[in-house]
């Protein structure tokens, strides 16, 4: 069984009226990249200021590490949200060293550790310049670096890639998997479905409050997932049996060929293999992209979603 | 709640503000231009009120009989620039010719007013230089040649003169310099404490709103309970507000220093700075700091702009000044029922009790009650302050209501009540 460092169960939130987070459960497990999904407003900064003890739950209960939220807790735990915000005025090194110490880091020991990351960013030659004097793209870096110098043991990031360049996105990626590797715990809300399914291990869905998907990424594509092929080549695909539809794809060089319930993959890709009149180049199973998921299930009611293993 | 964040957030908060470019023209401009304006004034009155060089010569006319004893010649010598004129017809002649600059007439109702009538010039008015000559060295004299009393002479002349005055209390008369102190001293002390108790807690207010607005608010509290943010931000710039009264300290003993050729014992004593004096001014100085810091700590938590919290701020800071924009008050009588209210009210006690120790002897246990009082306003201050900081803090673009404030003080940091704005996310 993976440790469990953060359990939510049951956590509702209320402002007046209105319901930001309605009756959500889900546990985040050591040394995993995990990612909050969800259309904007549908209450992932409100479960991740929850999770932070910044809000408390109306309902349900939260622990992290094993225990209720307490002092010790925050020094284990890096934090990037999603509103940005830095000294202006003050020297990056100062501020970084600052931040860590707030952590209770040694400033010593900060001041060491900021100045390798900052190389590591390549942010040398700016460890003396305030932060007013940074671009934007720079003052993420130093935010996100922030968040991390402590060597926390958990990082909750809020949409870690906004504003950054595709050169920086990546650098930052491979920090987390390198922080993943050395079993660090992410969580990470964010907008951007392809990096979701590049990175992230298990997700959550939140729509309108509540929580509408869950658990591990292949799982949950899976649930989502039609029956039916992607297949390139040459043939009659109408005439295959078990095909109820045909759909080509706009290139013209493949089809998505949906079938029949009786009708599994397997059987199909036999029967093309034992027709000379089919040319089969490549053959896949129409696995749905997060993407199509996300924009399904954001249109959609919530509905309950069965409990996904890891 | 840790010491060692406190102490970090209060080295922090000393180093940022000891940067403000405001703070180092508080700290040294701010006595330079008092010391300045003082010196310049005081240099410039000095010069005009002993300065008669400009008068080559000053007619006076006896109607009266005053200085001739026999009607003919003045009783005594006249000094320059003074002549002696024997009607007023010859010293208007002269005067038109440009011979005198003008001319005093003792007129026959000179011993009922004692105010000789003057002619001058508008380019060359008679100031208070050349009156001051005529009664010390013209009138004076004459009296007391024709009275043959010299020291009744100089009571009819200045009959006030003579007049000793006591600090209420005390058994010591006082000299002329502490008449002026005693209406100086409380006006300055009062607007000294109002400026310390007041600029760096506004800092306070200032860091608060920054760090609201520019949004480090959301990290800090995930780093440091608002009460370790609040402790250490009010240690950090008290040890700056601290600073600065070392430093004005030392700027104001160098120029008394200077300024009483090195008495310094018998220059404190004139104004009526006693060393018991000085440790209620620290103790106030400390303790006012502390309150108006956690009010204004208190205003920056729910405010979300500069603009915003200073209007504020203003409100609340009247008060303070209130006992110096009644300071007539004060001198009808230090010890009435308002002044004694005001340096009780912690909102106005700091400068009150100050305005009052200035003037009169304050009974102990009244102080000991005042500071009492304000300790423990300073303690729940803050406790309330920690309390709606965590309520402001993210309500971004949004003034929390009087009702969340009380329901935060009520149920205190397990409460928390941040409705999304428009601009904020879920």
């Amino acid at each position: 069984m993976p440790e469990t460092v953060i359990e939510v169960r049951g956590v509702s939130k209320f402002y007046g009226d209105f319901t930001a987070v309605d009756n959500v459960t889900f546990d985040v497990y050591r040394g995993e990249i995990f990612s909050m999904l969800g259309p904007n407003g549908a209450g992932k900064t409100s479960t991740i200021r929850m999770i932070l003890d910044i809000l408390k739950p109306d309902e349900g209960s939260i622990q992290v590490f094993g225990a209720p939220f307490s002092e010790k807790t925050k020094e284990r735990i890096g934090y990037l949200p999603e509103e940005r915000g830095l000294y202006k005025n003050v020297p990056v090194i100062e501020l970084l060293t600052y931040l860590a110490a707030l952590k209770g880091m040694k400033p010593a020991a900060a001041r060491r550790k900021a100045e390798a990351l900052l190389e590591e960013f390549g942010m040398t030659a700016n460890r003396k310049s305030k932060v007013k004097e940074l671009s934007k793209g720079m003052s993420q870096k130093i935010q996100f670096i922030s968040t991390i110098l402590h060597e926390p043991d958990l990082i909750i990031v809020d949409e870690p890639f906004s504003g950054l360049d595709p050169v920086n996105t990546e650098m930052i990626k491979q920090l987390i998997f390198r922080m993943r590797a050395r079993g660090t715990t992410i969580v990470m809300s964010i907008h951007q479905m392809n990096q979701v399914e590049e990175m992230a291990d298990r997700l959550i869905m939140i729509n309108k409050g509540k929580r509408v998907l869950y658990g591990p990424v292949d799982v949950v594509r899976d649930q989502y997932a039609e029956n039916a092929v992607i297949v390139q080549g040459e043939g009659h695909w109408e005439a295959l049996p078990g095909v109820t539809e045909v759909i080509r794809e706009e290139n013209g060089r493949g089809a998505k060929l949906k079938l029949a319930a009786v009708y599994t993959p397997n059987q199909l890709m036999a029967y093309l293999a034992s027709d000379e009149r089919y040319k089969v180049r490549s053959y896949a199973l129409a696995v749905p992209s997060l993407n199509d998921i996300f924009i399904r299930v954001a249109g959609e009611n919530p509905e309950p979603t069965p409990e996904a293993v890891r | 709640m840790h010491l060692s964040k406190i102490l970090i957030i209060a080295r922090r908060e000393f180093m940022t503000n000891i940067r403000r470019r405001a703070f180092w023209f508080t700290l040294f401009g701010l006595p330079l231009i008092l010391a300045g304006s003082t010196f310049i004034g005081g240099a410039l009155g000095a010069a005009a009120a002993n300065d008669t060089s400009g008068f080559k010569a000053v007619g006076i006319v006896d109607q009266a009989g005053f200085l001739t004893a026999n009607g003919k010649t003045p009783s005594i010598e006249l000094v320059k620039p003074f002549v002696y004129y024997p009607t007023e017809a010859a010293a208007q002649a002269d005067f038109e010719s440009g011979i005198i600059d003008g001319y005093y007439v003792l007129t026959d109702e000179f011993y009922k007013t004692r105010v000789p009538k003057a002619y001058y010039r508008r380019e060359k008015l008679f100031g208070e230089a050349i009156n001051d000559r005529l009664f010390k060295e013209v009138l004076r004299p004459a009296a007391a040649a024709k009275l043959g009393n010299e020291a009744l002479a100089k009571r009819l002349t200045n009959p006030l003169e003579e007049l000793v005055v006591y600090r209420e209390g005390t058994d010591v008369p006082l000299e002329e310099n502490a008449l002026l102190a005693a209406i100086f001293v409380p006006v300055i002390m009062g607007m000294l404490m109002f400026t310390l108790s007041m600029s760096n807690s506004q800092y306070l207010m200032q860091g608060l709103v920054e760090e609201k607005e520019n949004r480090m608010m959301e990290v800090f509290v995930t780093s440091a309970l608002p009460v370790e943010l609040l402790w250490g931000k009010l240690l950090g710039l008290g040890a700056l507000g601290l600073l600065q009264i070392v430093v004005w300290i030392a700027l104001g003993l160098t120029g008394a220093l200077l300024f009483s050729g090195l008495n310094l014992g018998m220059f404190l004593a004139t104004y009526g700075i006693t060393p018991s004096y000085l440790l209620v001014l620290t103790a106030y100085v400390i303790l006012g700091f502390g309150f108006f810091g956690a009010v204004m700590a208190a205003i920056g938590a729910v405010s979300n702009t500069d603009q915003e919290s200073r209007q504020l701020a203003g409100w609340l800071t009247l008060p303070a000044l209130l006992p110096v924009l009644l300071i007539a008050l004060y001198f009808v009588d230090p010890n009435g029922p308002l002044p004694v209210f005001f340096s009780l009210f912690p909102l106005t006690s700091p400068v009150g009790m100050i305005l009052r120790a200035s003037m009169t002897f304050v009974p102990p246990e009244q102080v000991i009650a005042s500071l009492a009082i304000l300790a423990a306003s300073v303690v729940g201050t803050i406790w309330i302050a920690a309390k709606v900081m965590r309520l402001g803090m993210l309500n971004y673009g949004k003034r929390p209501s009087l009702r969340q404030l009380l329901r935060a003080i009520r149920r205190g940091q397990t409460e928390l009540i941040a409705k999304p704005t428009l601009e904020g996310r879920s």
